[in-house]
This record gives C-alpha cells, structure tokens and sequence, in this order.
C-alpha cells in the first residue's frame, strides 16, 4: 500500500520523491526475513525502469567503492562483482534457458507439472504469475550470482506495473538479483485507471481463490489515477539485504539492531539460567 | 488582457458540482476518441530537459538564443481560439502559459490537441516567446499527451495572491491530497519545508558526529514515555506486540553498547484522541549524548532552532495565527516550579496531593481522581503557564514523579534534572539527564506499577531487560526528543498537526469516500 501512498504524491505534482519506509509483514522470520524492515523507495516522473536501473547500478558501484575501495566484494563464498554495467536479461529467457521450454506460453497445468516436477509443492490454483515465480525462484534466481537485472515479468505477478511496450503479456518490470538473492525490485508504474481497474479485479479473484497475498482493491488510488498520473518509474530497495551485500553480513539479524525474537520474558530466563545468573530479579 | 486564459466556470467542471456527470462521461468520450485517432493516452515517458522556473528565470536570453525547450507538466487553463490556443502549463517549480497555432503543430495534431483538457498531463517541444501583453510563453512546435485527465480539477480563484479552492469539506482536502496540493501551491511549500527542515537537522547532527540509527517499531514492551500503545499480534511467533510510544529505552541500550551519539528520526504511534497538535502516528526526532547533561541539549535545541529559521526564512523572527515570536538564542531558561509559583502565588512543590487536587478544581479542571502529585503538577502548568509562553522558553527541574527515566537533579532531590522547549505556547521539546542508576530507576518503575494499580493507563511498565542493561553501565548521557510535526507547523506557519502530514490519520475512508462520490452524484467510477 505504501507504493501506492508515494505515487498519489507523484500525482499531487511532486516529481521526484523517496522515503526510507519501515515496512511489516506478517510472516515467519529466517536468514532474510524480519517482521519489520527498512525499505527504500522512490518514483520518478517522466521516466520508466531503464532510469532505474541506471542508478541501482550507479549507486551500488560507488557504495562498494566508498565503503571498501573496491567492487569486488564477497558474501560467505560468494563473490560477486558491483561493478557497472551489470547484465540484464529478460526473466523468460532465462526461464528458457534453465527449462528449455517457453513457459510464457505454458497453461497453468503444464506450469503445475513443471513445478512438481522440481519437488516444489505449489498450492493448487495459484496461478501462472506464482508458478513462474516459484519455477524461477528454485531453477534461476540462486544461480546468478553476480549482478543481474531480471527483466519484464509476466503480467499476472505484478498488479501495480505497466503493460511492456512491446508485449502485452509482460510488464516493465526488473528485479535486480546479487549473490542469489533480490536486492530491489522497480516498474515503469502502471498510470491508466482503467487497466488499473482491471488489474485489481484479477486480483480480487486470486483472493477469490484462497491467495492471501493478492492485493485489495483500492478505490481512492484509481481515483487519484484519474486525476492523472505522469509516466513515472518506481523503485524499492531492501536496505537489510543492500547492508548484508555491502558488510558481507549471512544473517538479516546482523543488520538490524533488535531483531524481532520469540518473546523476551522467556528467553532472558533462559539466559539467566545459562549464566548461572539469578542475581538479576533480586 | 486578452491572452489570459479563462477557467471554467464552476458550474462547468468542479468536482463539488451535482451535474459533474456529463463531464466525466465527456472526458471518456475524448479518451475513446484519442484511442481512435492511434493516441496513447498513458505513454511510456518523456525526455523532459527544462524546468518551468529556469525558462522563466532565463527570459529574455532564451528567446534570443531561439533554442529548443523541452518542459512536461499538466494543463491549468485553456483558452482556445479556433487555429490558436493559450494554455498554462504547471510543473513542480512554476507555471508558463502555452502558445500552440494549428499552423505550426500541423492540422492533424491540433486536432488531436482539440481532445485535450484541463488537467492533462502533457509533454511540449518549443520556443521561448514574448507574447505582445509581455507575457513570457513558450511557442510550441510539439506538444503530447502524456496522462489523460478523467476527473476534473476543483476550481481555484487568485485573487490579490491569495487562492481559495473549491474544497467545500476541508477534510476532503486531507483524504484527496493529491488534488490538494494540485490546486494549491501553497500547500506543497509546507512540505517542501518539512523535507529541508529534516534534511538540515541530519546535516547538522552528523556534523556532531551523531550516528543515525534505526531502532524497532514492534516492542514486546513499550517504554519511554506516558500514553497508551497500539497492540498487535505476530502470527508465527504468537505473540503480541506494541507499536512503539517511543524509542528511547532502546537508543540508550545502544549508549550502554558504546554509541556515543546516536539519532534516530522515529515514527512513533499513540492511541489517543486526535485534534490540532495530534495525529495518532507522528515523528519524533530523539538523540542521545554520552558524557552530556541537560544543559548541552539546551544550547542544541536553541542554535538548531535559530539556524533553521535563518535558512527557511532569513529571520528568527516568526509568527503562528496571531502569535509572533523570536527563536534567536539564548533562550529564556526557567525552572518549573518558579513559573509555577509566580502563576500560583503559592511554592507548590510542598503542597500535598489533596491540596493541589483542591487547587485543580479551583480551575474548572477535572482530574481523574488518585493521578497523583506529579500530574496534578502537569495538569495546573498546561493551563496556567505553558499558553502563555509565547517566546522560547526552557522549562526546568521537574518534580520526580512525572519523569521515570530523569536522572534525579543534582541540587534537590524532589526534582530531576529535565526541560521542555515551550514555544507560542505549545511544548516542541524534552530533554534529560538520562538516569543511569539502575537501582533508581528499579524504584521509579515500581513507582509507576503503583500508578497503574491505581488506574493511570499511561504509567509505563517495568523493563527488566532495561534494567539490566543500566547495570552494565550506561556513561551520564543527556538525551532530547523533538516532535518534528509540531517543528514544522512552528516553522512553516502551519496551525493544525493535519497540514504538514501529507496523508493524516482520518475516519473509515470507505465510508468517507462514498459520501464524496454521492456528494458529487459521481457514479461513473463504479463502471
């Protein structure tokens, strides 16, 4: 929702705009995932996700080289270079590539097989979007290791970014992936109503189909939308993951403070008892 | 002044009009017709190379040189006159009326330019150009559409520089922003101040070598101030949760951890009533200095509040409604209780609960009963002493019971060593010395489980983990939080918490929004 928050600002005339957000999700924790996190984000008016992925590149590589003096870092065993530029590469093709298949033009049935096929157990009925996406998490994503640009996702997956100029069953999107991992994920913004519309009642009916993760219909938003948005490129970066990349930090944990943890009452006990240390509650 | 464009009537296009839905169904016979014509109505971007402030600031130069402009931004009027037409053009920095001729942008595009309508969004190719009434314009060779307009604009009227919309319900100003700060430039400063006003406090506090840091929002256990939380729950922990009241327990855990100077600009959340000075989430600026007292945060608060007057304003001298006041330091500083006493006639820090209770309702206040001395203390200030503080003031040394987390003041051990910023009559700060002694602040929290056995639902609960990271050591340490909402309004001339947050917190959307949409008789959006 907050994406959506952000570019009722680009509408209200502000062209260029970033906020450093604390997000929540409801979720379970590990390696990658707290309760909450800082996200980046920003939009753009008058550009699309070319501009975008300019200055992910632009920024990292100068991140890397003011903090280490070098774009040549590494994570754990990984090692990945930030320099720019970085690869880009349709997601499709690499799906393609890894599958030997074009599954941009498989059924979800085929997609389900597939995905099975792979010891993925997807929900049933969750849809192309998902399955492509879980296809493509287990069988691409942990392989690039060094930076990439994913580019121009299926449509289905992304609610909220514009149709691609040049192929109406993919959208202007990128997720840029370092050391397997994604680091920031950016649309050209979807800006027509009326597609935006449609595209939230696609949504509805994934919830319609038990997806707890499709994203509700915003009235206020597709009226801001008409009011009238400019053409503009968005884009959020997980400053959690960007500080593990940059500080060769394993553990979301160790970029963060306070992490959330299981309640504090009884794991300070069993500190205490650890330590051998009841002097404390005297 | 026949070069002006003319507005619509408001009887034409308004989005507080009954008879607005012909309008809209006229928007999306055009928007048809534009697709007809082989338009995109949402293209895909536009190389913009100006803005509309450097080409007004670089007449007549520009026109003389005869380069090629390229500005973007949305349509605000339109005058057409057959083959020719004025328009103004708004972007972020300014407005520029539009010249475009049929003549020079070609037959078929004038009449796809015919289509378009107050509140496009359009891209333009052109000339500097001096119109014969002297207005600087551009001439356009190009001009395209970039977003499509469905509902119109609310009507604006300048009249001697000021402008009044047509916002009928104020509220619907804050609920549909993205018009408001359309429609009104004005409203678009403040923010653009709030931005610069954060933007020089980091400046100045790294320059301190004060460290930003980002400390949790979710808390097993909120701490750090008086007021009631939200709650919530994690699902696979199963556990509940506070949103943060404040973050203060956890940047002095980051002191005992050996950060000298550490800030933190946190968005903290109060389950309260809302009014002028309280949305329920708000920001708030805290920072923590080792080997510092209260008296360091003073000379902090006076020089960055004098320093970001100069850079706003050139002046320290401000005014809010009908108060004017002047943020040049040094600042007055007073103590509490004397304020108190001049106000009172009386030395009330000898004056026993049921006397002051007495004292209080003298007042026409109405104190919940057993909130004890140091409320009633607060009670009686906030309405004898703080609305009259118009020009800055440091008020000091507060009586103990009001302030768990103060480090006990150093000459009498009734007070702690504490101030509040009081300026045009409303607090902006709060400061410490932070209490390091982990066995006093035992005995402070046990004092508050006393208050809330006694039905205060702001005493703050007891945090063993806190505790016990004060008996690791925490060095002295001064620490201050500055609500940066009510910075803002301060500086900004701003008079309601609403109008230097872009989206406050407003009742049920749905049902607000329902109402606007039959208040509009616009049903054309459910179709």
């Amino acid at each position: 929702m907050r994406w959506e928050f952000s570019k009722r600002l680009i509408v209200g005339g502000f062209d260029r705009v970033f906020e450093f957000a604390r997000d929540f999700r409801n979720e379970g924790m590990d390696r990658f995932h707290n309760p909450e996190f800082t996200q980046l984000e920003l939009y753009a008016a008058y550009e699309d996700y070319g501009f975008m992925m300019d200055l992910v590149e632009r920024l990292a590589e100068k991140l890397a080289l003011e903090l280490h003096g070098s774009t040549r870092l590494r994570l754990g065993e990984l090692e990945f270079d930030l320099a720019a530029p970085w690869r880009r590469a349709p997601m499709m093709e690499l799906l393609a590539e890894a599958t030997g298949e074009d599954l941009l033009e498989m059924d979800e049935e085929g997609l389900g097989t597939l995905a099975r096929g792979l010891e993925l157990e997807p929900e049933p009925g969750i849809g192309r979007g998902k399955l492509l996406d879980l296809i493509f998490g287990e069988m691409v994503e942990p392989k690039l290791i060094q930076p990439t640009f994913v580019m121009d996702h299926p449509l289905e997956l992304s609610p909220l970014a514009k149709r691609h100029r040049r192929d109406g069953r993919l959208v202007e999107r990128f997720e840029a992936v370092v050391a397997g991992k994604e680091l920031c994920n950016s649309f050209s913004e979807l800006n027509d109503p009326q597609d935006q519309r449609r595209r939230f009642e696609e949504q509805q009916a994934l919830i319609q189909r038990g997806d707890e993760e499709g994203q509700p219909l915003d009235e206020d938003f597709i009226r801001a939308l008409e009011i009238g948005m400019p053409p503009t490129a968005g884009l959020g970066v997980g400053i959690d993951r960007l500080v593990m990349l940059l500080s060769g930090a394993e553990s979301i944990r160790d970029v963060i403070f306070f992490p959330t943890l299981r309640p504090a009452a009884a794991a300070t006990e069993q500190a205490d008892q650890k330590a051998g240390n009841e002097a404390d509650s005297d | 002044m026949s070069e002006e464009p003319r507005r619509p009537a408001a009887s034409e296009e308004s989005i507080g009009e009954d008879r607005i839905t012909p309008v809209l169904a006229a928007r999306r016979e055009k928007l048809a017709r534009l697709r007809e014509l082989g338009v995109d109505p949402w293209p895909y971007g536009f190389r913009r190379e100006q803005r509309v402030e450097e080409v007004l600031g670089s007449f007549p130069a520009l026109e003389t040189e005869g380069g090629v402009l390229r500005l973007a931004g949305r349509i605000m009027a339109l005058r057409r006159m057959g083959k020719v037409t004025f328009a103004v053009l708004a972007d972020f920095s300014g407005k520029i009326q539009l010249y475009v001729r049929r003549e020079e942008i070609g037959a078929d595009k004038y009449t796809v330019f015919k289509l378009f309508d107050i509140g496009d969004i359009v891209g333009v190719v052109g000339r500097a150009f001096t119109t014969r009434m002297g207005e600087p314009s551009i001439q356009v060779s190009e001009i395209e559409l970039l977003s499509k307009n469905l509902h119109p604009l609310p009507v604006t009227k300048e009249k001697d520089g000021q402008v009044f919309d047509e916002f009928t319900d104020k509220e619907q100003r804050y609920r549909q922003r993205y018009v408001d700060l359309i429609v009104n430039p004005q409203v678009r400063e403040v923010f653009v101040q709030r931005s610069r006003i954060v933007s020089l406090i980091r400046a100045e506090l790294e320059g301190m070598d004060f460290l930003e840091v980002e400390t949790p929002i979710l808390q097993p256990i909120y701490g750090g101030a008086s007021a009631r939380p939200f709650v919530t729950h994690h699902n696979a922990l199963d556990m509940r949760l506070y949103l943060r009241i404040a973050n203060e327990l956890y940047l002095k855990r980051l002191i005992v951890g050996g950060f000298d100077r550490v800030f933190e600009f946190a968005r903290d959340f109060r389950n309260e009533g809302m009014d002028r000075f309280h949305n329920p989430e708000f920001t708030q600026l805290e920072l923590y200095a080792a080997y510092e007292d209260y008296g360091f945060m003073m000379d902090l608060v006076e020089r960055l509040a004098e320093k970001l007057a100069l850079e706003l304003h050139g002046s320290t001298r401000l005014r809010l409604g009908e108060l004017e006041f002047d943020l040049a330091a040094p600042w007055r500083r007073a103590p509490m209780m004397e304020l108190l006493a001049e106000a009172t006639g009386e030395d009330l820090l000898e004056m026993d609960e049921e006397g002051l209770g007495t004292l209080a309702r003298g007042l026409e206040l109405e104190p919940e009963p057993g909130i004890g001395r140091g409320k009633l203390l607060d009670l009686i200030f906030g309405e004898m002493v703080e609305p009259k503080l118009i020009q800055p003031t440091f008020v000091m040394d507060h009586p103990l019971e009001l302030s768990p987390l103060a480090k006990r003041h150093r000459r009498d051990g009734r007070l702690v060593e504490r101030f509040e910023a009081v300026v045009a009559g409303k607090e902006l700060c709060n400061s410490f010395s932070e209490l390091n002694d982990p066995q006093d602040q035992r005995r402070r929290f046990e004092e508050q489980q006393a208050l809330i056995q006694r039905g205060d639902e702001e005493g703050q609960p007891l945090d063993e983990d806190f505790i016990r990271a004060l008996e690791i050591g925490m060095p002295p340490t001064a620490g201050l939080g500055v609500g940066i909402d009510r910075l803002v309004m301060l500086l900004s001339g701003a008079e309601s918490i609403r109008d230097v947050i872009f989206f406050p917190t407003l009742r049920p959307a749905a049902a607000a929004t329902e109402q606007a949409d039959q208040k509009a008789g616009n049903e054309a959006d459910s179709d």
